[in-house]
Formats: C-alpha cells, sequence, structure tokens
C-alpha cells in the first residue's frame, strides 16, 4: 500500500462524500480510517456536515407551479408551433372562401334574382369601392413622401445630412425601445 | 411483468413543451422549483424575493426555451440563468446602500457587500434558531467563489460535472474549490459536529 499523506486521504474524504473516489483509493483511505482515530472523527464529523447543510430546506410555498403556469407569458416561438400555423392557415383558407364566394355570387348579379342577390351585389360593390378608396390613399401617401424625400435630396446637403441623422436616432430609438421592452420583468403578482 | 415507465428527461419535456404541450412545463417547475428557490434563498437571504426571482427565471427560461441547446444540460442552463438574476438582484440592492462615489467591485467579490436582510418573510420563523442562524452566517461569509459553489452543491443539488459545464471552470477546479470551501464551513460549525 501506498503512503498516502495526511492531506491528501483528508481530501478523499471529501470526495468520498460525493463518491468520487476511484476503488483503489477508497480501499486506502478504509485501511487508513481503520488505523487512524482522528481520522475515522473527521470523517464522522464531514459526514454531519453535509446533513447539517441541508437540514433546513425553505419550504416552496403553497400553489407556486400553478402561480408560475398561470404566468407564462407568450413566448415568440409560440408563434412557430405547427398548430398555431394551422389555426393561422385555416383562418386564411375560410375568409378566403368567404371572399371568392362573395366575388363569385356579386359577379352573377345581372343574371341572378331576388334580393339576396342584390344584397351580395351591394355588399360585394361595397367592399371593392373600400379597397379601391384604401389603395388609392396609400398610393398617395407614398407619392407624397417620395415627392418630400425627393425635394430634400435636391436641396442643401446639410439638410439631407440633417435628415438621414434624424431618422438614424429614430431607428436608436427605436432599437433602445424595443430591447427594454424585452428585458422588461414579468411579474404575474 | 409490466415496468414502469422511466420518467421522461428534461431534455424530453422541453420538446414536449416546445411541440405545443404547454402544461409540460408545470412538471419542469414542479421538478426544480425546491433546488432553485433554496439556492436562491441561500443567495438573497430572503424568503418572499427567493420565490420572487424563481418564478421570474421560470418565466425567463419559458421565453427562451426555443433556444435551448439540448447538448448543454437543462439544469446547467436554468441555474446559469438563476445565478445571472440572483446576481443582478444583489447589485440592484446595492446600488440603493451603496454611497454614489464609491468604486465598483469585480464581480469576484460582488456579493461581499450584499446586506443580510432582516426582513425574511413569513418563513423567518424557520431560520429564527441557533443553529439555522449559525448555517446562514458561515455560508454567508464564504468568500464568493467558494460560496457560489457550495450553493450550487448543496442547495442547487448540481454534480460536480453540472457545475464545472456552469461555471465553465475545469472538473478539478471545482472539487478543489469545493474542497476547500467544505473546510471552512467545518471550522466554522464545529461546535455542531461534535457530540
Amino acid at each position: 500500500m501506498s503512503r498516502t499523506d495526511r492531506e491528501t486521504l483528508r481530501e478523499w474524504l471529501y470526495r468520498e462524500q460525493e463518491g468520487d473516489l476511484a476503488p483503489a483509493e477508497a480501499a486506502e483511505l478504509k485501511a487508513a480510517l481503520a488505523k487512524d482515530p482522528d481520522l475515522a472523527r473527521e470523517r464522522e464529523e464531514l459526514s454531519r456536515l453535509s446533513r447539517l447543510l441541508v437540514s433546513e430546506p425553505l419550504p416552496v410555498r403553497a400553489g407556486f407551479r400553478q402561480q408560475v403556469v398561470n404566468a407564462l407569458p407568450p413566448a415568440g416561438w409560440e408563434a412557430q408551433h405547427p398548430r398555431s400555423w394551422w389555426l393561422a392557415a385555416s383562418l386564411f383558407l375560410v375568409l378566403a372562401g368567404a371572399g371568392a364566394a362573395l366575388v363569385g355570387l356579386g359577379s352573377g348579379r345581372l343574371s341572378g334574382e331576388g334580393a339576396l342577390f342584390s344584397a351580395v351585389a351591394a355588399l360585394t360593390d361595397l367592399f371593392r369601392s373600400a379597397a379601391l378608396a384604401g389603395a388609392g390613399l396609400l398610393a398617395a401617401s407614398w407619392k407624397g413622401l417620395g415627392l418630400t424625400l425627393g425635394h430634400v435630396a435636391d436641396g442643401s446637403r446639410l439638410t439631407a445630412a440633417a435628415l438621414g441623422f434624424g431618422v438614424l436616432c429614430l431607428n436608436l430609438l427605436f432599437v433602445m425601445l424595443w430591447r427594454g421592452a424585452r428585458r422588461a420583468p414579468q411579474r404575474s403578482r | 411483468m409490466s415496468q414502469e415507465a422511466a420518467p421522461p428527461s428534461d431534455e424530453e419535456l422541453v420538446r414536449a413543451v416546445l411541440a405545443g404541450d404547454r402544461d409540460r412545463f408545470g412538471d419542469l417547475v414542479d421538478r426544480y422549483q425546491s433546488r432553485l428557490v433554496n439556492y436562491l434563498f441561500r443567495l438573497l437571504r430572503n424568503a418572499d424575493d427567493a420565490h420572487d426571482l424563481a418564478q421570474e427565471v421560470f418565466l425567463r427560461v419559458y421565453q427562451a426555451l426555443d433556444r435551448y441547446d439540448p447538448t448543454y444540460r437543462f439544469s446547467t442552463w436554468i441555474f446559469r440563468v438563476a445565478q445571472n438574476a440572483a446576481i443582478d438582484q444583489i447589485r440592484k440592492r446595492r446600488l440603493k446602500l451603496v454611497p454614489l462615489g464609491r468604486r465598483g467591485d469585480s464581480e469576484g467579490d460582488l456579493p461581499d457587500l450584499d446586506p443580510p436582510s432582516d426582513d425574511r418573510g413569513p418563513y423567518g420563523h424557520l431560520r429564527n434558531t441557533e443553529r439555522g442562524e449559525a448555517i446562514q452566517e458561515a455560508v454567508d461569509a464564504l468568500p464568493w467563489e467558494y460560496r457560489e459553489l457550495i450553493v450550487l452543491r448543496h442547495y442547487g443539488e448540481l454534480s460536480y460535472e453540472e457545475i464545472a459545464q456552469l461555471k465553465r471552470m475545469p472538473l478539478g477546479t471545482v472539487k478543489n474549490k469545493l474542497f476547500r470551501g467544505r473546510q471552512i464551513l467545518k471550522e466554522r460549525l464545529q461546535s455542531f459536529l461534535t457530540d
């Protein structure tokens, strides 16, 4: 048997508590413990220390699990969940089907008869008019924005630089706000 | 003869949650709540704060669940989130108490300025024993580098390997620091260890 120094034996005592000793080391420690009462006493103290440290665990308050589950926030990854896609796709198909039915019924208004066809045709026209008006407004807005930007670009370089700086600042502000919102603590209570 | 099915691993539970079974996250909460609350309680020394922060940790983990890398253990990941959250909380407390102009401390000695909290919440009576106080004081008095490992090992119940992964330390260093930390604790708690 090798002559292991006392400090190493003491370290083995700690490792023994963790079940971290190799069989040869365990055998050597066992032999040393049989001959050395001080080492045996230290082993007992270490065992008590491990028990002592965990002797008064803090009980988790009742209903903690449910509290956490109830407070689970919507996570970004949930939008990628297949079931979510199915829901969105189904909704889209239903709306598309309804739209197609309306347009189809509306196109047959000349040949159709009765109040129902007239009502559907009127509704279809209403949707068409609204869509056209919206598209027109959108186009006008973009055209106006384009004209403004063109005017600025044709003006002095200073004005263009100031505009660029302003846009950059707005972007930075937006990014900071977005990151701040992501970091905000989510507390349920 | 029927064999009882082994409980699902953490990684399997994570996969189930990501596949849409939200309730399985409750199983992960069950699995880690006691370890996490006790770990945080030893660092924050306040039962209410420990519970609040544990809840926040679970919520953070849930939100980032799709970024969990299953090549690492889930336990390592959740305790890393908990440790960062605890350090943030300790920093915030210190900001309230340390006068302006005092130099900043490195992370290594960060919690040494952490003030003991007198308000221990409704669980305070559990600590009002001589032995409980002595354990808490002995753990608190450890240098941070030992204290965090002792708390992870004994209250977080992490293995040596998990601690090494979490702290990004060689396994030998973890063992050595735990050995030194326990030696100090043993000396300080000697009166409770002898007959």
